[in-house]
């Protein structure tokens, strides 16, 4: 994979070809972007911080919570699931990660995130998230 | 200045640098499409960034993936034991 740390969530899909991420809407530099800032805010709170974008069925927040619930340790994991054709952000924190993430702060990024989602740019929304909810975590916003 | 040179400098000129201009504008919107524009269908690949994709398991992550095709009712998610299984979770939500 070129960009290393890139995953499509097709469960049935043999190991990701890079380019079958570069047929998505970022550009490598974009994705660098979104693949910094994740090992950023892994790095910055211990938490495990995963960026979703694409579909969800309805309720979309129902929808959420189960790819939460897939990743290795669901407590201590922060999931963002963006469906841009849905215009829907969902944030899901678990267990242990709300208590150092409240709601209201999550609401918060929540906010930002939609902003710059509205405004076509989704990469800048989802750097911007993370780094939000990284802080918050971090004990240093 | 011949007539034929005359024609190339007052008009090969500027339809070259035309030529020019229009390439660029119109070269560069091939990559431009394909981004993401609000009200605009979102017809890309479903992408799941981890910082290390090792540590997840994504078996099972397609039912709650909302296929792209058309006409395909999505299914509606069974509240089971998988819902529950992490206990309580938090976070937000938002649209635009």
């Amino acid at each position: 994979m070129a960009t290393g740390d890139v995953e499509v969530s097709e469960p049935t899909q043999q190991p990701t070809k890079a380019a079958d991420v570069l047929d998505g809407p970022f550009t490598v530099r974009q994705l660098l972007r979104i693949d910094e800032a994740l090992n950023a805010a892994d790095r910055m709170t211990g938490l495990t911080f995963s960026v979703y974008i694409g579909p969800l069925h309805e309720p979309t927040s129902g929808a959420a919570r189960g790819l939460h619930d897939k990743l290795a340790d669901p407590s201590e994991s922060v999931l963002i699931a963006v469906s841009p054709q849905q215009r829907k952000l969902e944030i899901v924190t678990g267990e242990n990660a709300a208590k150092r993430i409240p709601d209201r702060n999550a609401a918060l990024a929540a906010m930002s995130m939609t902003a710059s989602f509205g405004g076509g740019d989704l990469t800048r929304g989802v750097v911007d998230g993370l780094r939000q909810l990284a802080d918050q975590a971090s004990g240093s916003a | 200045m011949t007539v034929i040179q005359t024609a190339l400098v007052f008009v090969g000129i500027p339809v070259a640098v035309f030529l020019v201009v229009a390439g660029m504008v119109y070269g560069g919107s091939a990559r431009a499409a394909r981004r993401y524009r609000p009200g605009r269908d979102y017809d890309f690949a479903p992408v799941w960034f981890l910082a290390r994709p090792e540590e997840v398991s994504v078996a099972g992550a397609a039912d709650y993936v909302a296929s792209g095709g058309e006409g395909d009712e999505p299914k509606a998610l069974e509240s089971g034991p998988s819902m529950t299984r992490t206990g309580v979770k938090g976070g937000a939500s938002g649209n635009w």
